[in-house]
């Protein structure tokens, strides 16, 4: 072997051999050396040549070099040598560690990366990092294979593009940060499973910029590195891949936003654009998003963040365009409309909210959030449709007039219409005294023919109440049971239950005795809705139009009586409806068209005339419930036998017993129509009809509904409409929440009792939502706040003995005297006279005896000769709306205590007693109920706080009917500081419940301490929504008051209460004495 | 306003009834009433605004040939507005009987229509006549009123849409015999809607129809149901040539209610009718 070596390789060979002395093992050099044998001759001299050059740098490095230089034989081309050992070289010269590290790890890597000029460019970029850092050197050569790996399998110049631009991007961001260089190597290869290479630029161009300073001013790395290492996956959640770089593009270019902010960004975009089903909406609006983020990056993210429930809003307003996208899936041609449609629409949508953002950029952020009543009312408007919402309750009162019951209108649960599956058709179903209707109605083009529909909708389930669908007696229905003939199911004696009288139950009973229930069922409710749209017809003239324009577009959407090929768990079946199928849905559309979407056959119409002879029976004028319960069964009978051709047989044998479920007639083998009858499955209902009662029987009979809950409930738009801001709604949703607060407010209830104080509020807190004005929106934010209307919390009592009420009015004695005999006074006096009017009941003596002078003295005499009574009657209903936010357990300074002494000789002990303001307000309104119930006004004390929008707290301390007795003085004295104030949905409430009250004069009197405050609920905001709250009040004539205690109110209450509405009392000591006098003031 | 036109006793005549009012007797409140005349019991109407009772108390004095003497009761009406004054004229003071006054002076009937719109006091004066004394005091005359055996007080009020503060004294409903009035059975007030206004049997029978669907939205927002009154006014402008929907909407839906979502209500109810 050595023989073939070169002078020149002997003489590399002994100066390496020196060179490596002290660090190989005897004999190890020559272990080595051996295995360069496969190389060629010059080959050796140049990795010998090449090992030296190392071992100027490091002998150790140099000893790893030969050991791992035999692996790359044969796979480097000669001139990659230089360019491997280069930046081994280079990295030697900071670490001999590192170089050590580079010669064993990269041979193995360098290996996977082909072909040679990637190989190249690799070993290149690392050589640029070599002097500066060897980690990221080692990194990027540690790295290449999987980024190599991904790279799109394209033409070399391409690919070699792509690496050099994945290398440039790192080598940027060395320049700013080798830490982030590093993890930007480290993920990706990561990066690239989702993304293609040419994202890569963006996404370290992204990386780069998270990096900033933080509060020390030190570089803060964490959003950054969170960045590089997480965002692969979290971009891998959202489809389609496209979509992944328009987003990271997006993000990039929110420049002003924090990093947090915009790494949350990308964490959740995925998230909140998963809850929108399609990949092309979701790509469609984040590039809505993208355009908007010009305008604004907040209603940018607005829409992206809303986006699910936008889709979801605006598709359950415009099923047709989701139906149309859906079932146009196979169709290009329907597609491409369906797309434009809901896109256009969509787009109209946005494009409103860009000129609101241009006008105010929190109203459109609003818009966006979908939070305002302007967005909805927009989206109601694009997707063409009409909401219920909206016309509520004129269809309440519509069918409440023609029905003669209150009747509930409610939207049909709104996961039910968004279920594709189920429409049109199975969505509305009367309940009880409940007509349900679709959300929205935009199968018709023009809004007033959106209406019509839901008018005849509304009007059909009216009639069945009218036309007493439900209701027969039991003795028709047990007559006819006795009609129909024994089909094989039952035994001879079949119990029809009797108990109740509403027919459906009876029907149903009767129907389950039955061997084929469903098929009765479908015959019945095609005979019982004939029968009420004749009866439709025939009352109401003005409704056969509309009727007819219903009825042809149900007809239009019956389901096809054609085979429909489907797949069932990967194998396609055929669905063919069974003869008893095609037969039921024929008569469905002659009784409710008088024709057939597809022909009869020849071979089944003479049994359809028959049927439809007696269905005939059932539309003739004046039918009630029973003859189409009649109809039904003479039907039923009649199909059974044509169908099976057994049932006269069956009746001869002793008894079968069938398995109910099991196919009662198949096993004779006897008829084809019997097995089909077996698997009938029933018709879809057509959704003007409603569901024709099936949920009928479990329900209260219709009697028991109270019309004032209907009432109530029966308009869900009354929140909505700013018109009615005040009106409040008891949210369905609501509902759910209180019920879970049930058991704490038992608690309450209990210990309230034990307390001995009177339990006579509700126990659990009542619900309400109201809107809540936004001033830079100008519009209002729907159902906004949540107000809980309930008793006082209990407190400790603090101290034994005297009673509160006890305590004050011993306290305030003189002061309390003075105030009754004042307000006494203010009783309107009945028999004061008034002299010298115009017109009385009698004559003025006085002024008849000086008018006759005058006449006399030929002067004209004064007409005013009577004297009339004063019959000014008082008739006030006051409420008191108390703050009782945190702010009112400030305790009071001493300077109070002199003022007090001064203005009425109060104890001087008791000013030094440190009080806080609501103990004064509680000794203030203590004193001004005593008054006002001398003078015999109505009065109601509320008291408000509150924790954010979902919870302002609103406490009964005294409703109107209530008499005034002590109990109400002692929990005056319950009242204790809370937490915030969110004063506009408190008065709301109030005023709600005003409204309630009849008096000629309604008066809100507000008494608080300081400017409305509550989590985001401050400044103007909080200031107009206030204003807003106010003028809804005086629009419902309710005069409004507001005492305040804060000293600082100048500032803001006089834009709030008109002029000599409001009193600002500078020291709170002095409320005791002022505020009954501001009362007395304001009421006469 | 007093009502002081009522007050000369030279014409009295002119409450005499001349011509037979149409008046459609609905159950036997005709033999009722004739019962109470006959045996001097004061006669108290109840129903809704519209329904029929100051015609049937027109067609009961036009029976009777008594005279009538109608005080619409406001709020504002006096003792002195129902019983007489004083007036002054040139230089004297003159006495002026009030209707109740000259009603019993003249043994007509006297009809005191709404009346829970008079004040509670008010409606005091007439006690004395509606018990076994049937006696008016005028205290202002110091004369005691006698009535005679024509003379005959009713009273009317509806007891429905009134508030709460206006409902009749217990010691003043307790004087009457009591009259129920509502509107009529649907072929009555066809007939009485067809008679009015001359229109067809048809349209009388669509617009009792379209008053019993409104009538069912009584306490559902609406205060009072629509009135005979009210239809035969409608059918009374179709008479006119006007469409159904037009006269409807004039004579139905704008009275009853000025809710913009209750009117449309109505209209979609009276369109679905005609």
């Amino acid at each position: 072997m050595s023989d073939d070596r070169s002078p020149l390789e002997r003489q590399r060979i002994d100066a390496l051999a020196g060179a490596l002395a002290d660090h190989l093992e005897p004999g190890e050099l020559d272990d080595l050396l051996g295995r360069l044998s496969s190389a060629g001759g010059s080959a050796r001299e140049m990795i010998l040549g090449l090992g030296l050059l190392v071992a100027e740098r490091s002998a150790k490095a140099t000893a790893e070099y030969l050991r791992q230089a035999p692996l790359l034989i044969g796979r480097l081309e000669a001139e990659e040598w230089g360019a491997w050992v280069g930046v081994g070289l280079n990295i030697a010269a900071r670490s001999a560690v590192a170089a050590v590290r580079y010669f064993r790890e990269s041979p193995a890597t360098l290996a996977e990366v082909e072909p040679s000029a990637l190989r190249r460019a690799v070993c290149a970029c690392a050589n640029r990092f070599a002097e500066q850092d060897a980690g990221l050197a080692l990194e990027v050569v540690r790295q290449a294979p999987a980024v190599v790996r991904l790279l799109p399998d394209d033409a070399v110049g391409r690919r070699l593009e792509l690496l050099q631009r994945w290398a440039l991007a790192g080598e940027q961001l060395a320049q700013q940060d080798t830490i982030l260089a590093s993890e930007y190597f480290k993920q990706s290869a990561q990066l690239l499973l989702h993304l293609p290479a040419a994202s890569l630029g963006d996404w370290a161009g992204l990386g780069s910029t998270l990096v900033q300073p933080n509060r020390l001013g030190k570089p803060d790395y964490m959003p950054a590195l969170e960045f590089f290492r997480l965002s692969p996956e979290w971009l891998g959640l959202l489809t389609p891949p496209e979509a992944r770089s328009r987003l990271l593009q997006f993000v990039r270019r929110l420049t002003d936003e924090s990093p947090d902010r915009r790494v949350r960004l990308l964490r959740e975009t995925p998230h909140w654009l998963q809850a929108i089903p399609s990949a092309e909406q979701r790509l469609w609006l984040l590039e809505q998003a993208i355009e908007l983020s010009v305008l604004s990056p907040e209603a940018a993210m607005a829409v992206l963040e809303r986006g699910g429930e936008l889709m979801k809003r605006f598709f359950l307003r415009a099923p047709q365009l989701e139906e149309m996208r859906r079932g146009a899936a196979g169709q290009p041609g329907h597609a491409v409309e369906a797309a434009g449609a809901w896109r256009r629409r969509l787009a109209d949508w946005i494009s409103y909210g860009r000129e609101l953002l241009l006008r105010s950029p929190d109203a459109g952020i609003a818009y966006f959030r979908l939070e305002s009543s302007a967005s909805e009312q927009r989206l109601d408007q694009v997707a063409g449709g009409l909401s219920l919402r909206s016309v509520a309750r004129t269809l309440t009162l519509f069918a409440g007039g023609l029905s003669g019951q209150a009747l509930t209108i409610k939207p049909t649960a709104e996961a039910e219409s968004a279920d594709a599956t189920r429409l049109p058709d199975a969505v509305p179903f009367r309940q009880g005294g409940t007509i349900f209707l679709p959300p929205f109605v935009s199968e018709f083009g023009s809004p007033d023919d959106n209406f019509r529909y839901y008018r005849v909708m509304t009007a059909h389930q009216a009639a069945q109440v009218e036309f007493a669908s439900f209701q027969a007696n039991s003795d028709a229905t047990a007559a006819i049971a006795r009609t129909i003939p024994d089909d094989g199911r039952a035994g001879r004696s079949r119990p029809v239950p009797m108990t109740s009288s509403a027919l459906t139950a009876s029907a149903d009973g009767l129907f389950a005795q039955l061997a084929f229930p469903l098929l009765a069922r479908d015959l019945w409710k095609v005979a019982e809705g004939g029968r009420i749209d004749a009866r439709l017809r025939e009352a109401y003239p003005g409704l056969r139009r509309d009727l007819d324009l219903v009825v042809t577009y149900t007809l239009s959407r019956r389901p096809s009586l054609r085979p429909i090929e489907t797949t069932v768990g990967g194998i396609p079946t055929t669905n063919e409806p069974s003869v008893a199928e095609q037969i039921m849905e024929w008569l469905l559309q002659l009784s409710m068209a008088g024709r057939t979407l597809e022909p009869i056959p020849a071979g089944l119409q003479p049994l359809i005339d028959q049927l439809c002879g007696l269905l005939a029976r059932a539309q003739r004028p004046g039918a009630t419930a029973a003859d189409s319960l009649q109809v039904a069964c003479d039907g039923y009978t009649l199909l059974v036998r044509r169908l099976t051709g057994q049932m006269d047989r069956l009746k001869e044998r002793t008894a079968p017993t069938v398995q109910a479920g099991a196919n009662p007639l198949g096993a004779a083998g006897e008829s084809i129509g019997a097995s089909t009858l077996a698997d009938y499955r029933a018709l879809t209902t057509p959704q003007y009809r409603g569901r024709q009662g099936q949920e009928q029987a479990a329900d209260e009979p219709l009697s028991a509904q109270r019309p004032d809950v209907a009432q109530s409930a029966g308009s869900p738009s009354m929140a909505g409409t700013p018109g009615r801001a005040g009106v409040a709604t008891t949210a369905a949703g609501v509902a759910g929440s209180a019920s879970s607060d049930k058991a704490e407010s038992a608690v309450t209830g209990a210990r309230r009792e034990a307390d001995g104080v009177a339990a006579d509020g509700p126990s659990s807190p009542a619900m309400f939502r109201y809107p809540e004005w936004d001033e830079a929106a100008q519009d209002y934010r729907l159902a906004w706040c949540t107000v809980r209307e309930q008793p006082l919390p209990l407190r400790e009592a603090a101290d034994t003995g005297q009673t509160f009420t006890e305590q004050t009015l011993t306290h305030y004695y003189g002061q309390r005297l003075l105030l009754r005999r004042m307000f006494e006074r203010m009783k309107p006096d009945r028999l004061r006279r008034l002299k010298r009017q115009e017109q009385g009941e009698e004559i003025d003596l006085d002024a008849a005896i000086e008018a006759a002078i005058d006449r006399r003295a030929g002067r004209s005499p004064s007409e005013k000769l009577y004297i009339q009574r004063d019959r000014r009657e008082r008739d006030v209903a006051v409420a008191l709306l108390v703050d009782v936010s945190g702010s009112t357990g400030k305790l009071l300074g001493g300077t109070g205590a002199g003022v007090q002494g001064r203005e009425s000789g109060f104890s001087g002990e008791r000013s030094a007693e440190s009080r806080s303001i609501v103990q004064v307000e509680k000794e203030s309104l203590l004193l001004l109920a005593e008054a006002v119930h001398a003078v015999g006004d109505a009065l109601a004390i509320y008291a408000y706080s509150g924790d954010g929008r979902d919870q302002v707290d609103f406490f009964l301390v005294k409703e109107f009917d209530e008499p005034y007795t002590r109990s109400v003085g002692e929990r005056i004295g319950l009242m204790t500081a809370m937490a915030q104030n969110r004063d506009g949905a408190a008065i709301r409430h109030a005023v709600s419940k005003l409204m309630r009250r009849e008096a000629k004069t309604r008066l809100l009197i507000v008494l608080s301490d300081s400017r409305p405050f509550d989590r985001d609920y401050e400044g103007a905001y909080a200031l107009a929504d206030t204003r807003r709250a106010l003028e809804e009040a005086q629009r419902h004539r309710i005069q409004t008051f507001c005492i305040t205690v804060d000293h600082q109110a100048d500032h803001y209450v006089a834009g709030l209460f008109a002029p000599g509405r409001y009193a600002i009392i500078d020291d709170v000591c002095w409320l005791p004495v002022r505020l009954p006098r501001i009362y007395q003031r304001i009421t006469t | 306003m007093a009502h002081r036109q009522t007050a000369s006793e030279a014409d009295i005549a002119q409450y005499q009834v001349h011509r037979e009012p149409y008046y459609v007797p609905v159950q036997d409140e005709v033999k009722l009433f004739e019962a109470a005349y006959a045996n001097q019991l004061p006669v108290m109407l109840k129903g809704p605004t519209g329904c029929g009772k100051s015609r049937f108390v027109q067609q009961m004095a036009y029976r009777l040939k008594r005279p009538l003497i109608t005080v619409a009761c406001h709020e504002d009406i006096t003792a002195s507005d129902l019983v007489g004054r004083y007036l002054l004229k040139g230089d004297e003071t003159i006495w002026t009987d009030g209707p109740v006054a000259l009603a019993v002076r003249h043994g007509a009937i006297c009809y005191l229509d709404e009346v829970v719109e008079a004040r509670k006091d008010t409606t005091v004066v007439i006690h004395p006549l509606t018990d076994a004394r049937r006696v008016l005091p005028i205290e202002k005359k110091a004369e005691l009123l006698e009535a005679g055996k024509e003379f005959m007080l009713v009273i009317s009020y509806n007891p429905g849409y009134q508030s709460v503060m206006k409902e009749l004294k217990q010691s003043t409903k307790q004087r009457f015999v009591g009259i129920d009035f509502d509107y009529p059975p649907r072929e009555i007030e066809a007939r009485i809607i067809q008679h009015e206004s001359g229109v067809s049997p048809e349209a009388a029978a669509t617009l009792v129809r379209i008053g019993e669907k409104v009538r069912n939205l009584k306490h559902h927002g609406l205060e009072e149901g629509v009135s005979t009154r009210l239809l035969v006014y409608a059918a009374t402008l179709m008479q006119q040539g006007l469409s159904p929907q037009t006269a409807c909407e004039a004579a139905v839906v704008k009275p009853l209610t000025d809710d913009p979502e209750m009117q449309r209500s109505l209209r979609e109810i009276v369109s679905a009718l005609v």
